[in-house]
C-alpha cells in the first residue's frame, strides 16, 4: 500500500465531492484547450495561407488595430518594388462580406497577374483570367455551404460574379475564401485605388539577417507602414493579439476557479478527517508525510481533471469543426505543446491547491485532532 | 528484548505540568514518575484527572507546559523527533479504536510501517502475521465498518505492534467494548506483554482492569497519588 493508494481510496470514498472537483478542473482544462486551440488556429491559418500564396513579408498600415479595417494607397506597390531586396509586390484588398444568403465570408481581391495567384490549388475549373473581371474563385467549403459550382453566379457586395473555379483544400484558409480580381472588388466595395495589405516576396527569404536588414530599410523608407515576416504576422494584428490574450486570460480565470474548488474540496476533507490525521500522527507519521498524502490527493484530482479536460477540449474542437454554424469559420489548431502545458498546469494546480490544506493538516496538533470526536 | 523490569527507566516525567486556557485549567500538575522496561503499569483515576494527558505526554502527542519528558535517556525536543520515536518505539491503542475507515484491516496495520519498512511486500506480510497473532487472519480484507468492536480493537492492537515497539500505550482500551470483548482484549494485551516482554502502560478508570497490572498509579486532579 502506497501514499497514492491511500489518497485514491480517500477520494473514491467521497465520490460526489471528488467527482465535482475533478469536473471543475476538467471544465477549466477543456476551456483552455478550446480557447487556445481556436486562437492559435486563427494565427496558424493566416500564416499558412500567407506562405501558400508566396508571401515572405507583409506590409500593413502602422499602428492599425485590425488589419482588415486598414486602407492603403495601392500606388505604393511600385515604390515598394523598387527597394533593393524586394522581388515582387502584390496589393490585396480583404474584407468580410455578407452574401445574399446571409453568410459572412472573407473576400479577398488580388492584383491581376501578381504572385498571389500562382500557387493557388484549383480543384475544379480555373482561376479568373485577365480578361474576366467578373470571375471568382471560391473555396471548397464556401462552394459546399452555398451549393455553388463552376459556372454559377455569386453576388458579392451587390455585384454579380461568376464562379470560374473551386479552390482545393491544401491551404487552411483557401476552403473558406472567395477570391476576386482586385479592381472588381475595389469597385464593388467602393474602395477604388485602395488595398488592405501588400504581400512582398523578397530575395534570400531564408536568411534571417538579410530579412531583418531589409525590414529595417523598408521601415525607414515607409514610415506609415509596418513590415512583418510571414511567420510573425500575427504579432502585427491587434485583434489576433487580443484574441490570444483573451484565450489565455479566460483560461487562467477558469483555472483559478478550479484551484479554489480543489482547495475547498481538500480543506473540507481535512476538516472531516481531523481524527484520522491525528491517528496518523499518533502512529508516527511525520508532518511531511501527512502533507504529502494531502498533496498527492490534490494532484490526483487535478491530473484526472486535466486528462479528462484535455480529452473534452479536443473532442469539443472536433465538434466545432463539424457544426454547421462554425465549420466554415472556426479553424482550430492544438499542438503537443498545448497538451503538455495543460498537463503541467494540472500538476502545478494540484500542488498549489493542496498546499494550504496540507499545511493545515500537517500543523494540526495530534492531541487536538484526536480529541475531535 | 528482555522480559521483566530492568533498572534503567524507559520513560521518565520530571515535574511535568500541562496547563490549558492560559493556565486556568491544569491537566497535569508537576508530575514526576519513571516507568522501567518490561513494566505493566495501570494508570487509574476518575474522568478528567489527567490520565489521558499523562499518556499523551509519554509519547509526545502533547507537550508539557513545564518539566521534561525523557524517553530512554533522551529528551526529544521537536515534533519530528517525537514522530520518529512514536513510529519506531511506541504503539498506541485508543478507546475508540481510531482505524481508518477507508482502509482494510490489513492496510490499517500497515499504516505505522509506512516510512519505516520500505518494502511493500514485507509490510503486507508483517500486517497479515500480526492479524493472525490477534486471531483475525480471516478478517484481513475487511474494512472497519464490517468488523465488531472487539475485532476493531484487535486490529488496533495489531497496528500498535507493527514496528515492534518498546512500549504500548493503551488509553481505555476496553471502554467501548462489552464485558466479554473487554476481557478478551485484556487477555490479549496481557499475553502480548508477557510473551514479548515489552512495556505496557494502560489507562483505565476500572479497578478490575487495573488489577491485572503489576504496578498501579492512581491519579487525582492532575497529580499522581503517593
Amino acid at each position: 500500500m502506497t501514499l497514492a493508494a491511500i489518497g485514491l481510496r480517500n477520494l473514491l470514498d467521497r465520490p460526489a465531492r471528488s467527482g465535482l472537483a475533478v469536473s471543475g478542473v476538467a471544465v477549466a482544462c477543456a476551456a483552455w484547450v478550446v480557447l487556445v486551440g481556436v486562437s492559435s488556429g486563427l494565427e496558424r491559418s493566416w500564416v499558412d495561407s500567407l506562405r501558400q500564396q508566396g508571401t515572405d513579408m507583409l506590409a500593413v498600415q502602422r499602428r492599425t488595430v485590425d488589419i482588415l479595417t486598414a486602407t492603403l494607397d495601392a500606388g505604393l506597390a511600385s515604390r515598394l518594388a523598387s527597394v533593393a531586396g524586394v522581388t515582387s509586390v502584390a496589393g490585396e484588398l480583404v474584407d468580410l462580406v455578407e452574401l445574399e444568403t446571409g453568410d459572412v465570408l472573407l473576400v479577398s481581391g488580388w492584383q491581376e497577374g501578381s504572385h498571389l495567384w500562382r500557387s493557388q490549388p484549383v480543384l475544379r475549373g480555373r482561376l479568373p483570367g485577365p480578361d474576366e473581371p467578373d470571375g471568382a474563385a471560391i473555396g471548397l467549403a464556401v462552394a459546399e455551404a452555398l451549393r455553388k459550382d463552376v459556372g454559377d453566379a455569386i453576388e458579392v457586395a451587390g455585384r454579380a460574379f461568376r464562379v470560374t473555379g473551386i479552390l482545393g483544400e491544401t491551404a487552411v484558409r483557401s476552403p473558406r475564401l472567395v477570391i476576386l480580381p482586385l479592381q472588381a472588388l475595389q469597385e464593388a466595395l467602393g474602395k477604388e485605388g485602395k488595398v488592405t495589405v501588400f504581400s512582398l516576396q523578397v530575395a534570400h527569404a531564408g536568411d534571417g539577417a538579410a530579412v531583418a536588414d531589409l525590414r529595417a530599410r523598408l521601415s525607414a523608407a515607409f514610415p506609415t507602414l509596418s513590415f512583418s515576416p510571414a511567420d510573425h504576422v500575427a504579432e502585427a494584428d491587434t485583434v489576433l493579439r487580443l484574441l490570444r490574450a483573451f484565450a489565455w486570460g479566460t483560461s487562467t480565470v477558469a483555472l483559478a476557479l478550479a484551484v479554489i474548488l480543489v482547495v475547498n474540496t481538500l480543506l473540507m476533507s481535512v476538516m472531516e478527517r481531523t481524527r484520522e490525521i491525528g491517528v496518523l500522527s499518533a502512529v508516527g507519521w511525520s508532518q511531511g508525510r501527512v502533507a504529502a498524502l494531502l498533496i498527492g490527493e490534490g494532484i490526483l484530482v487535478t491530473l484526472t481533471g486535466g486528462v479528462l479536460g484535455a480529452s473534452m477540449g479536443l473532442g469539443g474542437l472536433a465538434l466545432l469543426a463539424r457544426l454547421p454554424r462554425t465549420a466554415g469559420v472556426l479553424i482550430t489548431h492544438v499542438t503537443a505543446a498545448t497538451v503538455v502545458q495543460v498537463a503541467a498546469a494540472a500538476l502545478a494546480l494540484g500542488a498549489l491547491a493542496s498546499g494550504y490544506p496540507a499545511w493545515r493538516a500537517a500543523r494540526m496538533p495530534p492531541v487536538d485532532a484526536l480529541r475531535n470526536e | 528484548m528482555t522480559h521483566g523490569a530492568g533498572d534503567a527507566p524507559l520513560l521518565a516525567l520530571e515535574g511535568v505540568t500541562r496547563a490549558y486556557a492560559g493556565g486556568r485549567v491544569t491537566a497535569l500538575d508537576r508530575v514526576s514518575l519513571t516507568i522501567r522496561r518490561g513494566e505493566y503499569v495501570a494508570v487509574t483515576g476518575p474522568s478528567g484527572c489527567g490520565k489521558s494527558t499523562l499518556l499523551h505526554m509519554l509519547c509526545g502527542l502533547d507537550r508539557p507546559t513545564a518539566g521534561r519528558v525523557i524517553f530512554d535517556g533522551v529528551e526529544p525536543r521537536s515534533s519530528r523527533a517525537w514522530a520518529q520515536m512514536r513510529a519506531r518505539r511506541v504503539g498506541f491503542v485508543f478507546q475508540a479504536f481510531h482505524l481508518l475507515p477507508t482502509l482494510t484491516a490489513a492496510e490499517n496495520v500497515e499504516i505505522p510501517m509506512c516510512g519505516v519498512e520500505p518494502s511493500g511486500r514485507r509490510r503486507r506480510e508483517r500486517a497479515l502475521a500480526l492479524l493472525e497473532r490477534v486471531g483475525l487472519a480471516d478478517r484481513a480484507p475487511h474494512r472497519p465498518g464490517s468488523l465488531s468492536g472487539g475485532e476493531c480493537q484487535r486490529v488496533a492492537i495489531a497496528r500498535s505492534l507493527a514496528n515492534a515497539p518498546d512500549v504500548i500505550l493503551a488509553d481505555e482500551p476496553t471502554g467501548n467494548l462489552d464485558s466479554g470483548s473487554a476481557a478478551a482484549i485484556l487477555d490479549l494485551l496481557g499475553e502480548i506483554h508477557w510473551v514479548r516482554g515489552g512495556t505496557l502502560v494502560l489507562v483505565t478508570h476500572d479497578a478490575q482492569v487495573a488489577s491485572r497490572a503489576s504496578r498501579r498509579l492512581a491519579m487525582l486532579d492532575g497529580r499522581v497519588q503517593p
